[in-house]
C-alpha cells in the first residue's frame, strides 16, 4: 500500500469514526443546578441595578435631568404668566373700546336731536 | 409540534415550574451533546447547556410556535455555543499579549484533544483527530456536519435550525467534508513525516 493510499484510508476511518457515537449525558442534577443559577441571576438583577444607578456618571445624568426638569418647569410657568399678563391687558383695553363706544353711541344720539 | 409539546409549551409559558423541569428532562441530552460537538470541553459543555436552558426559561414567552420548540431550542443553543467559543478566542489572544509583554500567562487552553464519550473505544483517536480538524473549518460548515453527522438530523431539519435552505445545506456538508479531508491530509501527512 503507498503512503497516498493509507492516507487516504486513515481519512475515511477518522469520518467514519463517528458514525455510531452516542449521545452523552450531562453530569446529574442538571435542573437543580439550573435552579441555582436562575436564583442567582435574579439577586444579581437587582444587585445589578443598584451598582447602576450609583455610578457617578449615572448619578450625575439623573441630577441634570431632574435639573433640566426644574428649569423647564419654571420656564414654562414664567411664559404663562407673562401670556396671562398679556391676556389681561388687551381685555382691559377691550373693555375700555367698549365704554367708550357705548358713551360716543349716547354723545351721537344727543347730538342727534334737534 | 403535536399536541402534549404544545401543552408543555404553553404550561412552560405561564411559568410553571415542573413544565420547566420536564423540558429540562426532555432536551438536557440534546442540547448538551450539541454544545460538547462545538466547544469540544465537558465542564464548559456543562457551563453552557445551563446557560441554555435559563435563557429558555427567560424568554419562552418570544417562542411563538412558528418552528418546532426542538428547532428554537438548537438555535439558542448554536448561538451560545458559539459566543463561549468567540470570549474563550479572545481570552487567548489576550493571554498571548500578556505573555508578550513577559507577564505571567496562566494555562488556560482546553486539552488539544478531545475525547468524545460517546464514541466507541476503537474509534476514540480517530474520532480525536476529526474533532480537532473541525475546529479548523468555517463555522456554518461545522455547525452543519455536527448536525447532520453527530445529532443525525435531515438535511430539511438542519436547514430549519441554520434558517437557510436545503441545496445550502447539501452544500454546506458537501464543503464541510472537502475541508475535513484537506485539514486531515495535512495532519496524516505531518505524522508520516515524523
Amino acid at each position: 500500500m503507498t503512503n497516498d493510499e493509507n492516507i487516504d484510508r486513515q481519512i475515511e476511518e477518522a469520518l467514519n469514526s463517528i458514525s455510531e457515537i452516542k449521545r452523552a449525558s450531562p453530569k446529574p442534577y442538571l435542573f437543580t443546578r439550573i435552579n441555582t443559577r436562575l436564583n442567582i441571576q435574579v439577586k444579581n438583577f437587582w444587585e445589578g441595578v443598584a451598582v447602576f444607578i450609583s455610578r457617578p456618571a449615572v448619578l450625575i445624568l439623573g441630577l441634570c435631568l431632574i435639573l433640566t426638569a426644574n428649569i423647564s418647569v419654571l420656564l414654562l410657568n414664567k411664559s404663562s404668566s407673562i401670556n396671562s399678563a398679556t391676556e389681561r391687558s388687551i381685555n382691559s383695553v377691550s373693555d375700555e373700546d367698549e365704554y367708550s363706544t357705548s358713551f360716543a353711541t349716547i354723545d351721537n344720539f344727543e347730538n342727534s336731536e334737534p | 409540534m403535536n399536541q402534549s409539546e404544545v401543552e408543555l409549551i404553553e404550561q412552560l409559558q405561564r411559568g410553571e415550574q415542573e413544565a420547566f423541569r420536564r423540558v429540562v428532562g426532555l432536551y438536557q441530552e440534546m442540547v448538551y451533546n450539541t454544545v460538547l460537538s462545538i466547544v469540544q470541553n465537558e465542564a464548559d459543555a456543562e457551563d453552557i447547556t445551563q446557560e441554555v436552558f435559563v435563557q429558555v426559561h427567560q424568554s419562552v414567552k418570544l417562542f411563538k410556535g412558528d418552528s418546532k420548540f426542538s428547532t428554537w431550542l438548537y438555535r439558542i443553543t448554536i448561538t451560545k455555543s458559539l459566543d463561549f467559543e468567540k470570549r474563550r478566542k479572545r481570552k487567548k489572544r489576550f493571554a498571548f499579549v500578556q505573555n508578550l509583554f513577559g507577564e505571567k500567562e496562566e494555562e488556560q487552553h482546553h486539552p488539544v484533544e478531545f475525547n468524545h464519550p460517546g464514541v466507541l473505544l476503537e474509534n476514540k483517536e480517530k474520532a480525536g483527530e476529526l474533532f480537532k480538524a473541525l475546529q479548523q473549518i468555517p463555522n456554518n460548515q461545522r455547525i452543519a456536519f455536527t448536525l447532520s453527522k453527530i445529532e443525525g438530523l435531515n438535511n430539511q431539519e438542519i436547514a430549519a435550525i441554520m434558517n437557510t435552505s436545503f441545496y445550502a445545506v447539501e452544500s454546506l456538508l458537501a464543503r464541510a467534508k472537502t475541508s475535513l479531508k484537506k485539514k486531515l491530509k495535512n495532519y496524516y501527512l505531518l505524522q508520516s513525516a515524523k
